[in-house]
């Protein structure tokens, strides 16, 4: 669905350095903290800013290649784009059935309606949540084969934000030959929605492992100054001074529960796994 | 490409609906003004609405610009091409129908006022105007499209402004060269209005054209 191959691209002192695949059948997660460059992944993948170096492959075209019809596949949410706040909502639904021919009109009203979006209303006068959910709804009611979901969950509160993931679920279920990358600077919303988690930060690709790999086999040790002395180094990935000593991030987390009893193994929650990685040292 | 074309024009037609309706409402009341008190020519109504509607036309832009909105055209099934066509034809709709509306407006005119005259040397250089607006529309949608946000507000009255510096140095100077002035109004003279008419109209499609090509190059070079 999705090659990014040594992409780069410069803003300033700003670099982005990426490679991320994303392949048919899979939840890809993009994570990292606001500004790590996200958007302008997802910006380059559409084709709306150029890159200086590497290669993008979407639908298996460079994006400035893929035609209406390889777009109409996309659905497509934006970080704080969408629809001009002067149209209604019922306005953006005549304008979807104009360009998408697959749009399906029951599932859109079937949806507004259940998250409470108001057709008759300016979008201008949405709240952010409404806004979120409404770009949502756009997304996924034109049978789009492969979801772009930069930050779906910006400004939405824990409940409908557990319900957006579930509808997530529910879509790929619908069809399995069907992708999404999803990004999001919260990590719990992908925690258990992705197969793949992909880690962003400063521009660049810091980790990708498959989720269940990151549950099953990454932890925080909690060693004190003697135990890290005497702990074997060779699958520490990072450390970070804590106030009761070190904590280790490993890949390997049964090679110590079974090789030293005697240390506490956290096991590895996705925002666990990030923070050692973006603020530990090594 | 039509789709696209499709969908940006049912886009269009509706942000005027709901935010030009009031403007086309009160163009249409001064028309009627004008109309009923007889205070101006059928050929100023007629040429009054198609020429705001053309400059309304281009004006849709800055609501694409608001709020990342070209970001997210453009991850829709609309590339930048399908954009600027988009825009043309629609300034070219607007236009046409405001020619239209300015016509009917025009014959109501008549129709009240026996006096006022609206004869068929009026309806011809209506005809030409139509091509004028669409060369302004044109130079609009291309200042709109290279220059954005608040630097497409500005430039737009500069321009404006620019042209009519640029047509009162030409009168100055003709008006104090007598010798130029005779010249051209000989020249004039020996030309048929026929002649002007078909020059003007051809004038207008080429500024038409090179705006259309402008507009599509600098849109090209966007980033967004």
């Amino acid at each position: 669905m999705l090659e990014i191959k040594g992409v780069k691209k410069s803003y300033g002192e700003f670099q982005l350095d990426c490679s991320l695949n994303v392949d048919k059948g899979r939840i890809t997660g993009l994570v990292g903290e606001n500004g790590a460059g996200k958007s302008t992944l997802f910006k380059a993948v559409l084709g709306l800013i150029s890159y200086d170096a590497g290669e993008i492959k979407i639908l298996g075209k460079i994006p400035e290649e893929l035609s209406e019809k390889e777009k109409e596949e996309l659905g497509v949410v934006l970080a704080e784009a969408g629809f001009s706040g002067y149209l209604k909502g019922k306005d953006v639904e005549a304008v979807l059935a104009k360009l998408y021919p697959k749009f399906e009109a029951e599932k859109f009203h079937q949806m507004c309606e259940e998250y409470q979006i108001p057709l008759d209303k300016f979008i201008k006068e949405y709240s952010t949540g409404m806004k979120a959910k409404l770009n949502l709804i756009i997304a996924l009611t034109h049978q789009a084969e492969f979801l772009m979901l930069d930050e779906p969950t910006a400004g939405l509160d824990v409940g409908a934000r557990e319900r957006m993931l579930d509808i997530l679920r529910a879509y790929m279920e619908e069809e399995p030959e069907r992708s999404i990358l999803i990004s999001s600077h919260i990590s719990s919303d992908l925690e258990h929605l992705c197969d793949d988690i992909y880690v962003i930060h400063k521009g660049k690709i810091i980790l990708h492992e498959a989720m269940d790999t990151i549950l099953e086999k990454y932890a925080v040790l909690k060693v004190s100054e003697e135990q890290y002395q005497a702990v074997d180094k060779r699958y520490l990935l990072k450390e970070k001074k804590e106030f009761f000593g070190v904590a280790c991030l490993t890949n390997e987390k049964q090679y110590y529960i079974e090789n030293y009893p005697e240390i506490v193994v956290e096991s590895g929650s996705l925002d666990q796994v990030i923070l050692m990685l973006t603020g530990g040292e090594r | 490409m039509m789709k696209g074309i499709r969908g940006l024009l049912e886009k269009d037609f509706r942000l005027f609906f709901r935010q030009g309706g009031n403007l086309f409402l009160v163009l249409v009341f001064v028309a009627l003004f004008f109309i009923l008190t007889g205070k101006t020519a059928a050929a100023f109504i007629a040429m009054y609405i198609p020429s705001v509607l053309a400059i309304y036309s281009g004006n849709t832009i800055s609501y694409d610009e608001n709020g990342h909105g070209y970001t997210y055209l453009f991850s829709l099934p609309v590339n930048k091409k399908i954009y600027v066509r988009e825009k043309y034809i629609f300034s070219f709709i607007m236009t046409a129908c405001g020619w239209c509306i300015g016509m009917i407006c025009a014959g109501i005119m008549v129709l009240i006022n026996p006096e006022e005259v609206f004869d068929l040397e009026m309806l011809a250089m209506e005809l030409i105007t139509f091509f004028v607006f669409q060369a302004i529309a044109g130079i609009m949608i291309a200042i709109r499209i290279r220059f954005e946000g608040e630097k497409g507000r500005i430039v737009l009255p500069i321009a404006i402004l620019i042209i009519f510096a640029i047509c009162y140095t030409i009168r100055s100077f003709v008006k104090t060269n007598l010798g130029l002035k005779e010249s051209i109004l000989h020249m004039i003279g020996g030309i048929g209005d026929f002649e002007i008419a078909i020059a003007l109209i051809v004038l207008s499609l080429l500024i038409w054209f090179v705006s259309y090509k402008y507009s599509m190059s600098a849109m090209k070079k966007k980033e967004f």
